[in-house]
């Protein structure tokens, strides 16, 4: 089922990885530039010259980091999955798709960071009307999102071949996810898709004078939770996938992998509103409901978690540990592959934790807004699945330009992973924190003409600065590191897909039951999302006119 | 329930001796740890919620 | 699909906790009115806040036994009416629109943080037992002066 060829990897399909692959960690770069400066700025240690906004910047970043880096490595890693295990080479259309999608995406990206660098679109990565940034914007963003789909075609496209050739089989598990990972995208970003075709863009034309408001942050919500699931989901490939063959072990239930996929399809969307809480417009009920569905979210991710320790436990079981933790001493600590991966899934816990507290209804009057939010994105997407991310290139780049990774690499890889432990500990850690004693989020440097409560915010927001500076010391090893293994020793290395344990159960075939899958998921979007939406359409809050108040 | 994997399949019953003989107390132990550490820290804040009216 | 006894009880332990975490917060909203701000949804246009009561005329006024109204308008980059001033222990209802963008209005150390949004009208309510300056602060980006702008509450 999961075809590990020893022949080398399609060197075609490894151009369109590395594109990939290379501009997610130039948009890094950028946007870590971006970030240690605001960290800066608020622990009071610079002022920034007077053509660049502290808003522009952490608009650059968001967009940068949350987006693009996200997007393009997110796509790279899958295409190569879908390469190596759907016939070891993508598809004629299958690379149409994939290319035509990369450019369209870089030339939005590229509209994009000009129109926000030129202080026309300061609005952040939420972009929340009533401001008004530049059409051009809008535009950039639409063109990330439609070349996103193009991705996802080329994905869905090489799947369905697949399925014809191979009638009666079970697809390779890495596509499996990709096509979920694809297909839960595609659904989240119609949301986004309308709000900025038919709200913003004409708005911000001046075709139409005023928006609603409330129904643009409700679309855009309906996409900007399942995006958290959209970066978290390729993390999981590579914890169920890729880990098992890295540390020696099996995949401890292929049907169970499977099963969480499909209940992150489904709960990731309808809950929207858990972003909403604290917001006029939408009534307690649907709140409450779309909480409701939101804490079924969180049931795939405890199985995941049982399923990765018992993957450990047998792994260590099967080579003669002992006692509870005893598999603990088996794993590869020392190998990056699997510790910076590892390392993602350990601060997973903690993140977890803090979402969970986010989405608790009035609870999230403690923390909206606060940088106690800033400081749970920056555990979930800004570790677990950047350090998965950053742990998977290790192999990847390898395994798809033909070299091998170096010791030396790989223990600069260990550092850097320590390193970024490091600068987020005391970043994210203040963060949640000074949240806790208010500190808003999205803020400039501020004392509120020294009022007591801000004071005491100061020496966390200087903790968060040197999070930060440490944290892009990090960045910068790790580009040093992908220039690195761009020009490693030739060779071969395989790509590292585990093998399911023989002690699994057999995968039942309803798990391949796309049409009940996606039905099911578009009739709980249609339960959590129809009155109230049809409500805010036909009881419309009075649109506002456009404000550029930066 | 149909299975077409091409990996030999070792056994056909519904009961998995293996799975059963194949102790997983250590990812029992790890998974209770990890809901405790969710339900301390979800208690701690609801506790500051009420406790700020 | 067969699952290990043991992955059974612990997604039953994880299931029965975020049960319990959900019914507790179900009460509290449904039961006892402890529930996310912005309960009734009250309108405005926007464009016309200065002109519509009783936002035309932001102020405080008591309604009660140490009960008082509180009618504002969050805008960029501000908060009316200024100065705000109760008595300690009193009840304040603020009522909130905003004149332009979307704005936040959050008094650390309480749970009053809703957002205030163009179009609607924010209610939130909180009692002050204990003197001090409050520090009412904007916590939704809004503009390039967005880091400035609070208000505070002076509870005598």
């Amino acid at each position: 089922m999961n075809e590990t060829k020893s022949s080398s990897f399609d060197r075609n399909d490894g151009r369109l990885v590395i594109a990939h692959v290379l501009f997610a960690f130039a948009a890094l770069l950028l946007g870590g530039i971006a970030g240690m400066l605001q960290g800066m700025v608020k622990g009071g240690t610079i002022t920034l010259p007077a053509n660049i906004g502290y808003y522009e910047l952490l608009t650059a970043h968001g967009v940068l980091m949350a987006l693009i880096f996200t997007t393009y490595f997110i796509v790279g890693f899958l295409y190569s999955g879908v390469s190596q295990t759907l016939g070891g080479r993508l598809l004629p259309l299958t690379k149409k798709f994939g290319w035509i999608g990369y450019w369209l995406m870089s030339i939005g990206t590229l509209i994009g960071v000009v129109v926000i660098l030129l202080g026309e679109a300061s609005v952040l990565y939420t972009f929340y009307a009533p401001m008004k940034a530049s059409p051009y914007f809008y535009i950039a963003l639409a063109l990330v999102v439609i070349g996103s789909w193009l991705s996802g075609f080329g994905i869905f496209y090489q799947y369905v071949q697949w399925k014809k050739t191979n009638k009666g089989k079970l697809s390779p598990l890495f596509a499996y996810m990709s096509v979920i990972t694809m297909l839960l995208w595609q659904i989240a970003t119609i949301g986004v898709a309308a709000e900025v075709v038919l709200q913003l863009i004409p708005w911000s034309f001046g075709w139409v004078e005023t928006v609603n408001v409330v129904l643009s942050r409700t679309l855009f919500w309906f996409f900007g939770h399942p995006l958290v699931y959209f970066w978290l989901l390729p993390a999981y490939i590579c914890w169920y996938v890729i880990i098992p063959k890295i540390i020696g072990g099996k995949i401890f239930s292929d049907a169970l992998a499977r099963m969480s996929f499909v209940l992150f399809l489904l709960f990731s969307i309808p809950v929207g509103f858990h972003h909403q809480l604290m917001e006029p417009g939408i009534s307690h009920f649907w709140k409450y409901l779309q909480v409701v569905l939101t804490f079924m979210v969180v049931i795939p991710s405890l199985m995941t978690a049982f399923s990765l320790f018992a993957t450990f436990e047998l792994n260590g079981r099967s080579k003669g540990t002992k006692g509870l933790f005893g598999w603990v001493k088996v794993l590869p600590w020392s190998d990056v592959r699997f510790f910076a991966p590892f390392v993602g899934m350990l601060v997973f816990i903690p993140a977890g934790a803090g979402g969970l507290i986010n989405a608790s209804n009035q609870m999230n009057a403690v923390v909206h807004n606060t940088l106690w939010v800033t400081g749970h994105f920056h555990l979930t997407v800004a570790t677990s699945v950047a350090l998965t991310f950053f742990g998977i290139v290790y192999w990847l780049i390898p395994v798809v330009t033909g070299r091998v990774l170096t010791p030396r690499l790989n223990k600069l890889g260990i550092i850097q992973t320590l390193i970024w432990c490091i600068g987020m500990f005391f970043m994210s850690g203040s963060m949640h924190t000074v949240g806790l004693l208010g500190s808003p989020r999205r803020t400039a440097f501020n004392t509120y003409d020294d009022h007591p409560d801000a004071i005491l915010w100061m020496p966390y927001h200087v903790a968060m600065a040197v999070g930060g500076i440490i944290l892009f010391v990090g960045v910068l090893l790790i580009i040093y590191n992908i220039v690195a293994l761009m020009r490693a020793p030739k060779g071969e290395t395989e790509y590292p897909l585990g093998e399911v344990s023989e002690a699994s159960e057999p995968t039942p075939r309803f798990l391949e039951n796309w049409k009940l899958w996606i039905a099911l998921t578009v009739i709980l979007i249609v339960i959590a999302y129809t009155i109230p939406v049809i409500d805010q359409i036909t009881n419309p809050t009075p649109g506002s006119p456009g404000y550029v108040t930066w | 329930m149909r299975d077409d994997r091409s990996v030999p399949k070792t056994q056909e019953t519904r009961s998995e001796p293996e799975h059963k003989e194949q102790s997983l107390k250590g990812a029992f132990a790890s998974v209770m740890l990890l809901g405790a550490f969710l339900a301390i820290t979800w208690i701690g804040v609801f506790i500051l919620f009420v406790a700020r009216d | 699909m067969h699952m290990h006894r043991l992955e059974k009880i612990w997604l039953t332990v994880g299931v029965s906790m975020l049960v319990v975490f959900l019914l507790v917060l179900g009460i509290m909203t449904f039961g006892r009115g402890i529930a996310p701000p912005n309960e009734h949804i009250h309108r405005i246009d926007p464009a016309k806040v200065s002109e519509t009561p009783p936002f035309d005329k932001p102020q405080i006024t008591k309604i009660g036994d140490n009960v008082y109204k509180a009618v504002m308008v969050a805008y960029a980059f501000g908060y009316d009416p200024i100065p705000l001033e109760v008595p300690a222990g009193a009840t304040v209802h603020f009522e909130i629109t905003s004149s332009d963008v979307v704005h936040g209005f959050q008094i650390p150390g309480t749970n009053v943080n809703v957002m205030v949004t163009p179009g609607e009208v924010s209610h939130v309510s909180h009692t002050f037992d204990k003197p001090g300056e409050y520090l009412i602060i904007c916590n939704e980006y809004c503009g390039i002066a967005h880091e400035m702008m609070k208000t505070t509450l002076v509870v005598k």
